[in-house]
């Protein structure tokens, strides 16, 4: 079953005077259980509008975006508010951790937020820190760890509450390689061992050869799609293949190399 | 786009955080400019008796305000500069030279300094005949003072205030060029500091306060005053230590209360404050000293009001009393005073006009007076005692509570009345004067009264008029007692004692100091708001990232909207607990100097106060909440600016 179902999305900025931008035209994705999804394409392609979308923070010009069979369309304010706190986890470029909540809190936030008993926030806080190899930093503050620990928490933090679906935007976009390795292999224990399902937005092509399946997109709409086979190295130099065709003429695959 | 075109749009972009700023700026440039005018008065240097020190004490409040003013617009101005460090460097590494960001600053200072000036000056000569009025009948001045604007005070306001702006704008200007643009790029976001508690601090902010009112509760006088600046010293540095480990020590204990804590509200709210406290102990700590100043200020004023008033009442307890020269007939002075008040509107007093014996109470002089006058004549708070018998009397003393113990039974003591010895069982009456004199009063029965005025033609009598009533300040009282003046002159035969002039005479007395409270007390009421206004402001950048990351996590505008609006609130009230304390203490002080408690009369003031608080903290917020712009939903950033 489909946790998540796009239906030609389409988003329309501008109007009214101003010359309309199509951003994404009817776009359609489908992401299974214990999936891990990958979205590329160049600057401008429509991708992070394409999350926005999913994350419901955003509303399609038109189009549905269903999450285990809920038309999001049909939630609004706080009953929309509510569903991305309990059935959606993100992961940011930036983190996005508070930096006034230690670690351990930041992670079991989400659960605070639902008021689930003190009992079941340490338990599962301590079941996944230790997962995440994170369990040694829990009680200090954002700004004492490391960017790749900082980014680890936040993939704490979207699970913890067992969201159906984890989306990452530009996870790795402020990680070393080191620690960009060390993230996608935490992602795919959790997909993998922890069966989360997984749609990540990314340009970078290393982070994405860690995916099962990847979109391309291009001037709002698909342009390719390819699935990973046995190598990821394999994987990888596909991923390289197709964007160079895309190429799209800007230079931000150049880093690609790592 | 020119340097002062990018100036002003900067001004104008950051015109929430400026307004703070400019406003309090603005407000105290009103007062100084309004005190100067008063200060260098041709009319106040030496034109009648005290005119000389009226233009002192303003000259002093004067300068008192403009060193506030300094103080507040450095910190302000330092806060304001490190809040656009990460702009500053941005123009910097886009390659704006340095001449050219300090004529940026310079050009930005300049244009807040010269409409900040033109608006309070333009304040101050609006308000300039109002405040004249208003201080020429405070201090009961001979003749009401004319408006002086001369050149002095022009002088005075622009070069106090066009220097005042140039320092602050100078030292904001060295804060920018003495960092590299890494430094100011870097700048605009500070590390947090872990919380910590210390406890040497704790207890050094413990025992300075709990000593400074220890000291401020000791029962004597003496020691009060003597008090005054080492406990105003002690009670402010304890607080600057005390505030920051208390704030983070209860804090930390919060954290351990589970059933509060695992609550979503308390649990982000609790951990937001821990650092908003620990950063903003200095201002906060500041602020609640202004607090206590501002509540006991004017818990003092408002208490001097009201024991003025009930040292009036006492001396004199009824509005009008006409006492005549022996011999002289009442009716036609009686007359004349009553068309004197009807001719004013003066309205609700009763007219009571006799002839009274005079006798001698155990050798000291009193009044006779028959009961039934005793129960008509008004006295605050005093209740009336019974006469058993004829053989009973009261005994009214001059002064109360004179530290004779009053008798509940009666006493047996002998009235002599023009020679007649009479014996009686007296009670006496400690609530203080019946009439508006020195002198006892003896209450005896009607039918006792009578005898004695038909047994003794012969006594010394005194002819008294009073108009009793419980308002001694009815609409057109002031105009009839100045026209009853000129008859009833003081040294004259006819003696008239009113409670109105007492009470002027006593408010003239205090008038200046109260006067200059008042206003030091609303500069410091502006530069409190101001300063948690701009603190709310500093912080806006951080707060919207803070909430903007929340909102993503899931959290409602309405969710978000509260922990902003208890947060802020916190922010705001810590200052105001904090003073209101202080200030109690010093109301205590207070009261061991007046020998009566004046508690009830702080506490009143600081509902007043808490009233405007809660006003100006209503506005600032949703001016806050606005600028911060979270309440559109989907106006949300990206959450990634790639891609």
């Amino acid at each position: 079953m489909a946790v998540l179902e796009a239906t030609n999305l389409t988003k329309v900025y501008g109007g009214r005077g101003k010359v309309p931008t199509r951003a994404l035209d009817n776009f359609s994705l489908s992401v299974e259980r214990d999936e891990f999804v990958g979205v590329m394409g160049p600057s401008g392609s429509g991708k992070t509008t394409l999350l926005n979308l999913l994350a419901t923070i955003d509303k399609p010009t038109s189009g549905t975006v269903k999450i285990e069979g809920v038309d999001t369309a049909r939630l609004r304010g706080d009953k929309l508010a509510r569903f991305r706190r309990r059935r959606l986890g993100f992961v940011f470029q930036d983190y996005n951790l508070l930096d006034t909540l230690t670690i351990g809190e930041n992670i079991a936030l989400p659960l605070v937020m639902d008021r689930r008993a003190a009992a079941v926030v340490r338990q599962r806080l301590s079941d996944i820190s230790t997962r995440l190899g994170i369990a040694d930093i829990l009680h200090k503050y954002p700004y004492e760890v490391s960017g790749g620990q900082q980014q680890r928490a936040a993939a704490a933090r979207a699970i913890i509450h067992e969201p159906a679906i984890l989306l990452a935007d530009e996870p790795t976009g402020n990680l070393d390689s080191k620690a960009a390795r060390e993230l996608m292999e935490t992602f795919t224990l959790l997909n993998e061992v922890g069966r989360v399902t997984i749609a990540m937005v990314t340009h970078d092509p290393f982070a994405a050869s860690y995916c099962r399946r990847i979109l391309f997109i291009r001037d709002g709409r698909l342009y390719n799609e390819i699935h990973r086979g046995s190598s990821r190295q394999e994987f990888f130099q596909q991923i390289l293949d197709v964007l160079a065709v895309i190429g799209g003429g800007d230079g931000e695959f150049g880093a690609a190399g790592r | 786009m020119s340097l002062g075109r990018l100036a002003a749009k900067n001004v104008w972009q950051n015109r929430g955080r400026y307004l703070a700023y400019w406003g309090s700026a603005a407000f105290s440039v009103m007062i100084y400019f309004l005190y100067t005018a008063l200060a260098v008065h041709p009319r106040l240097q030496g034109g009648f008796a005290g005119a000389q020190s009226v233009a002192e004490v303003m000259q002093a409040a004067a300068v008192v305000i403009a060193i506030f003013t300094l103080l507040f617009l450095l910190y302000a101005s330092a806060a304001f500069t490190r809040s656009r460090m990460k702009e500053f460097g941005l123009l910097s590494l886009l390659g704006l030279t340095r001449g050219q960001l300090v004529r940026m600053v310079v050009w930005e200072n300049l244009m807040i300094a010269v409409t900040a000036m033109a608006a309070g000056i333009g304040l101050g000569l609006l308000f300039l005949k109002l405040f004249f009025m208003a201080i020429s009948a405070l201090l009961q001045l001979p003749a009401q003072l004319p408006v002086y604007l001369g050149w002095p005070v022009w002088r005075r306001t622009l070069l106090v205030f066009g220097s005042i702006f140039m320092f602050v704008s100078l030292l904001s200007l060295r804060g920018v060029l003495r960092r590299n643009i890494i430094e100011l790029l870097r700048a605009g976001r500070k590390p947090l500091e872990r919380p910590t508690f210390s406890k040497g601090k704790a207890l050094l902010g413990a025992v300075l306060v709990g000593a400074g009112y220890v000291w401020a509760s000791v029962p004597v006088p003496t020691a009060v005053v003597l008090g005054v600046v080492p406990v105003t010293t002690m009670v402010s540095i304890g607080t600057y230590f005390l505030l920051r480990e208390t704030s983070v020590a209860l804090l930390q204990g919060l954290r351990r209360v589970q059933p509060l804590y695992g609550r979503p509200g308390p649990f982000l709210t609790v951990n937001q404050l821990t650092f908003k406290l620990q950063e903003n102990y200095r201002v906060l700590s500041g602020a609640a000293i202004l607090v206590a100043v501002i509540l006991s200020a004017m818990g003092t004023i408002l208490a001097i009001y009201v024991v003025a008033e009930e040292a009036a009442l006492s001396s004199a307890p009824q509005a009008i009393q006409l006492e005549l020269p022996a011999g002289e007939a009442a009716s036609e002075h009686v007359a004349f005073v009553d068309a004197t008040l009807a001719a004013h509107g003066v309205d609700g007093l009763q007219r009571i006009a006799m002839r009274l014996p005079r006798a001698t109470v155990e050798n000291t002089r009193a009044t006779v007076v028959p009961y039934s006058l005793y129960e008509r004549l008004y006295r605050p708070g005093g209740r009336t005692l019974r006469l058993a018998d004829d053989d009973h009397a009261v005994l009214v003393r001059r002064f109360s509570g004179s530290g004779e113990v009053p008798s509940e039974k009666p006493v047996s003591r002998r009235a002599v009345l023009a020679g007649a010895e009479y014996t009686l069982s007296v009670v006496t009456d400690p609530a203080g004067r019946l009439l508006n004199d020195v002198e006892d009063v003896l209450v005896v029965s009607d039918a006792r009264f009578q005898q004695w005025v038909n047994d003794h033609p012969d006594a010394p009598f005194r002819t008294v008029a009073v108009w009793t009533g419980r308002n001694w300040r009815p609409a057109g009282m002031e105009a009839a007692l100045a026209e009853l003046r000129a008859k009833y002159e003081w040294d004259g035969e006819a003696q008239l004692t009113t409670t109105y002039e007492i009470h002027r005479a006593s408010i003239a007395q205090f008038g200046l100091a109260l006067f200059i409270g008042l206003f030091i007390s609303l500069v410091f009421f502006a530069a409190t708001c101001s300063l948690l206004y701009f603190r709310l402001f500093t912080e806006i950048d951080d707060d919207r990232r803070y909430y903007t990351r929340l909102r993503q996590l899931g959290l409602t505008t309405g969710e978000l909207r509260g922990l902003a609006r208890t947060q802020a609130w916190v922010l705001f009230l810590v200052p105001f607990v904090v003073g209101l304390v202080h200030s109690t203490f010093a109301m205590r002080a207070l009261s061991t100097l007046m020998l009566r408690s004046v508690l009830l009369h702080g506490w009143a003031v600081a509902a007043g106060y808490f009233l405007l608080y809660g006003a100006f903290f209503t506005a600032s917020f949703a001016l806050y909440w606005r600028t911060m712009g979270l309440q559109e939903h989907h106006t949300v950033p990206a959450p990634a600016a790639a891609s």
